[in-house]
């Protein structure tokens, strides 16, 4: 290499880089991503309810997905009063896209709304 | 190590001090699933590599003993074949009654199915000292 040059690779984005927030997270089905996706982390805020709040993910486009009788393909529980967070050094692959919703139980059936506001953020590519 | 139990399958005597190990090189989905606390726990560290054809989903619960396509499962997620996963509990986690969990091809509350070929599991909790 001639003197005074020098090679700078490009930049490139951290896995999980892109954040995506939802400051009230319902039952009801929202898209994250209308893509494929990878998982990388999560953050529960259950901080404003008394009970146990469960994040539901689908690898799923919205239009078929439907709370309370599709499977979701991830689920997470928060504590009462509490903020969950993992991280997934692999991440979890979504091949058709991310779709969440938050409920009061864990499993397929329940469609009940929080009481109050649940913080969701997501680390997804 | 002092304060360490290594289980196998969720086999062995519980901890009361610090963090336990628990390997699993066939995860099912069999009923009862691997029960590895009775009591509180809490997730540190999951751990999941599935063989070429091992697609499953890996299934938990706070639950002693989980049925089959009937327990809700309170922690839920995919691994793809030859797929590692490796998820960190940074807070939460916890669970009250004690955690389970199986391996099964469909996930949901309706979870069964054994994967075709073995699933290893690792899991590293740290039981409530009781």
């Amino acid at each position: 290499m001639p003197l005074g040059t020098a090679s700078l690779a490009p930049l490139k984005a951290a896995r999980g880089s892109h954040v995506y927030n939802d400051p009230e997270a319902t039952a009801t089905a929202k898209t994250v991503q209308a893509a494929a996706s990878v998982l990388y982390g999560w953050r529960i805020d259950n901080r404003a309810n008394e009970s146990d709040v469960w994040l539901n993910i689908w690898n799923l486009a919205i239009a078929n997905v439907t709370v309370g009788t599709t499977a979701p393909h991830f689920t997470w529980r928060a504590e009462a009063g509490k903020i969950a967070s993992a991280g997934c050094v692999e991440g979890i692959a979504l091949g058709t896209g991310c779709v969440q919703a938050v409920t009061t139980a864990g499993g397929t059936g329940n469609t009940t709304n929080p009481a109050n506001a649940v913080k969701i953020r997501l680390h997804i590519d | 190590m002092a304060g360490v139990s290594q289980r196998r399958d969720g086999q062995g005597e519980d901890s009361q001090f610090g963090w336990s190990q628990t390997f699993d090189d066939d995860c099912d989905v069999a009923t009862p699933t691997d029960n590895i606390d009775n009591g509180p726990t809490t997730l540190s560290l999951i751990q999941v590599i599935a063989a070429a054809d091992g697609t499953g989903y890996v299934v938990g619960f706070d639950h002693e003993n989980p049925v089959e396509a009937t327990t809700p499962p309170d922690y839920q997620f995919q691994v793809a074949n030859s797929g590692t996963v490796t998820i960190m509990v940074h807070s939460g986690g916890k669970t009250d009654v004690g955690f389970s969990f199986a391996c099964a091809t469909t996930p949901g509350t309706a979870w069964t199915g054994d994967p075709t070929t073995p699933t290893d599991i690792h899991l590293i909790t740290i039981p409530e000292v009781r």
